[in-house]
């Protein structure tokens, strides 16, 4: 699952997979601005057919914490 | 595919469109629209639209309105549960003189805003929809009353270049609960969902296709099971149906309406049918049932051949693109044949249930949507016959002089007449292969050029003793400061070519440019996948060289060394 979250969150953004990780986030990669956040969150949506809620996104600021709440929503 | 697939698609270079024309779109919005720029991006590019979609900064239509205009085409976000923050909950409470002053507000940046964007070549604009928030009461409220006001004052304009969408359509394909995002409307002002955009997509896509030349021209069906219910060839002529009367027949009688429909408005019909060509021809002279009218349909090709081979011959003597054509089977090996030999073809398979043939052939009628269908579209169905008949009686002659001599071919040249600028706009749009600069140029881009003193628009209409061809060739030419004249545009439709017309065309232009005391003409040969036939045309008139890059031949001709070709039997009437 995390790989695919890095997957998506790497064609998002246009970054090199192998510079992502569970501590990649916005704060330190500089394309992951508001609104390609919005596009990650809308793509992993897409994805695993799930609808995060308003708490869910507002939590969801790095890799290791999106896959955590893609855990709790599957 | 995917959401996350669509924007790396669209970075990715091989969907990137090779020429270098940008189809640039400008989107204006009072609301967050940000995921339409993938889907729409996406959906041009497949065919070849080399689209770089901008959306507008947040709530500034009106005053990017101006700026939008130099773009390609805009489109128009304007929700009215954004007009003022919390709009959709706030009007539940206004009273009848602040509803009254809050629509004048809205009318009057509406007005500037279809002002300051009279000049686009495309205006794609949503229809105000309060649907997402109001659809549960039996009773209009305040919101739903003003969007009945707003939309009126909109549907009053008459603008040629203006496109109005149905927001509602789209809402109730997709479905209200998956067409909106509440979520992150309140989050973020993003009312609509990633379905809802793709869907979008599909619904306006025609109106840019319609003005990048890429609309479809031709309807190729079958018969069969296709037109009818049953095989003619086993089952017989009484035993075929096609009736509104039966049940199970009654969706053919739908169908061919709609065929009607088509070719009324322009489109080329066409059969390709595996059958006897006699047996064909009796059931469209004597059957009871059919509706579909025999002079509606253009071409026919029976015969028990590859489809393959009935289709290319179509787009050979029709003289337009395989990708111009639709064509609808039931069978699944003709229509696989289809898709793996000519891909560029738009393939419909019949379903195998009946009732959903209707709503499949409806998703084909806006293929071949025209922003602004012309009464030129109408008569192009028997211009097009006409032509068939004489490409039938072309072999009776000596040699190919003598047939053209005997056609009694005459063309009328006028200069900046704007009597017809849809049929003008339109010869740019849709002509792609006797086009030496593929310029595509909008109603008022055109009339811009008629009423430049530095331009000149030179328009041809063909006719012959067969019929009528219409306005059929246009010319643009910008005098330069210098002294020199560049030709901007030159192109001819399609179906006058072969008939040397292009000849006496060029004789007037230069004439025209020597009346005007001009001494060089500059020219240029801009190469596209379509329009190689006319590569070495400005060498045939007698011009030079001066440059060649990759897609671009540059040229020049001295006026007063050009030799006129004085072709004998065009007769000419040029007034000034």
């Amino acid at each position: 699952m995390k790989d695919k979250v890095i997957m998506i969150v790497s064609a998002i953004l246009n970054v090199d997979k192998s510079t992502l990780s569970e501590d990649s986030s916005p704060d330190n990669i500089p394309n992951w601005d508001s609104l390609n956040h919005m596009n990650i969150i809308m793509a992993i949506e897409e994805e695993f057919d799930i609808t995060f809620s308003e708490m869910d996104i507002i939590e969801m600021l790095s890799i290791e914490s999106i896959v955590e709440k893609l855990n709790e929503n599957i | 595919m995917k959401y996350y697939e669509l924007i790396e698609a669209n970075r990715n270079e091989k969907i990137k469109v090779q020429n270098n024309n940008e189809y640039k779109i400008h989107v204006l919005a009072n609301i967050t629209v940000e995921y339409l720029k993938p889907y729409l991006e996406y959906a041009l590019r497949v065919e070849g639209i080399n689209a770089d979609v901008h959306i507008g900064d947040y709530d500034n239509i009106v005053q990017e309105s101006s700026y939008a205009q130099k773009k390609n085409a805009c489109v128009l976000f304007w929700e009215l549960c954004n007009i003022v923050e919390g709009f959709h909950y706030n009007s539940y409470v206004l009273n009848d003189k602040e509803t009254d002053l809050l629509t004048s507000k809205v009318i009057s940046e509406i007005d500037f805003t279809l002002d300051a964007l009279k000049k686009s070549p495309l205006i794609i604009w949503n229809k105000f929809s309060v649907i997402s928030f109001e659809h549960t009461s039996l009773y209009k409220n305040n919101l739903e009353h003003m969007c009945d006001v707003l939309n009126r004052h909109i549907e009053s304009y008459d603008l040629k270049n203006l496109v109005l969408v149905d927001l509602n359509k789209v809402i109730a394909k997709v479905g209200i609960d998956s067409a909106v995002n509440f979520r992150d409307y309140y989050s973020s002002k993003s009312l609509y969902s990633r379905q809802f955009f793709d869907e979008y997509v599909t619904f306006i896509k025609p109106a840019i296709f319609s003005l990048t030349g890429k609309s479809k021209k031709a309807l190729i069906i079958d018969c069969d099971n296709t037109l009818w219910n049953g095989v003619l060839g086993e089952d017989g002529f009484e035993n075929i149906g096609m009736s509104a009367k039966d049940k199970e027949n009654s969706v053919f009688a739908e169908i061919q309406q709609y065929i009607n429909y088509l070719a009324e408005r322009g489109v080329i019909i066409g059969i390709a049918s595996k059958n006897n060509l006699d047996d064909i021809a009796e059931v469209f002279e004597r059957h009871t049932d059919i509706t579909l009218k025999d002079e509606n349909i253009v071409i026919k090709k029976i015969h028990w051949d590859s489809k393959v081979s009935s289709l290319v011959d179509i787009s050979k003597e029709l003289n337009i693109g395989i990708d111009s054509i639709v064509f609808v089977d039931d069978s699944s090996f003709e229509v696989e044949l289809i898709r793996n030999n000519l891909p560029q073809v738009e393939v419909f398979q019949v379903p195998k249930s009946k009732s959903s043939y209707p709503n499949m052939f409806k998703k084909i009628i806006p293929l071949f949507f025209n922003v602004d269908v012309t009464s030129e579209d109408k008569k192009r169905n028997k211009m097009y016959k006409s032509q068939l008949k004489r490409a039938e009686s072309q072999s009776h002659f000596e040699n190919i002089e003598d047939y053209l001599a005997s056609l009694g071919l005459e063309i009328d040249i006028n200069i900046d007449a704007n009597e017809n600028l849809s049929r003008l706009s339109q010869l740019t749009q849709k002509t792609n292969q006797f086009n030496l600069t593929t310029k595509r140029y909008s109603e008022t881009e055109i009339e811009n050029y008629i009423d430049s003193e530095n331009y000149q628009v030179i328009s041809m209409l063909v006719s012959d003793k067969y019929g009528d061809s219409g306005l059929a060739g246009m010319a643009i030419v910008e005098y330069k400061e210098n002294g020199d004249v560049y030709l901007d545009t030159l192109l001819m439709s399609c179906r006058i070519l072969g008939r040397n017309i292009e000849y006496a065309l060029f004789d007037q232009i230069i004439k025209i440019l020597q009346e005007n005391k001009c001494k060089k003409l500059i020219m240029q040969y801009m190469a596209t996948p379509k329009n190689s036939q006319v590569k070495d045309l400005y060498l045939k008139f007698g011009a030079r060289i001066i440059e060649q890059n990759e897609n671009i031949t540059h040229y020049e001709l001295e006026l007063d060394e050009y030799k006129y070709f004085n072709i004998d039997y065009i007769g000419i009437n040029y007034e000034r």
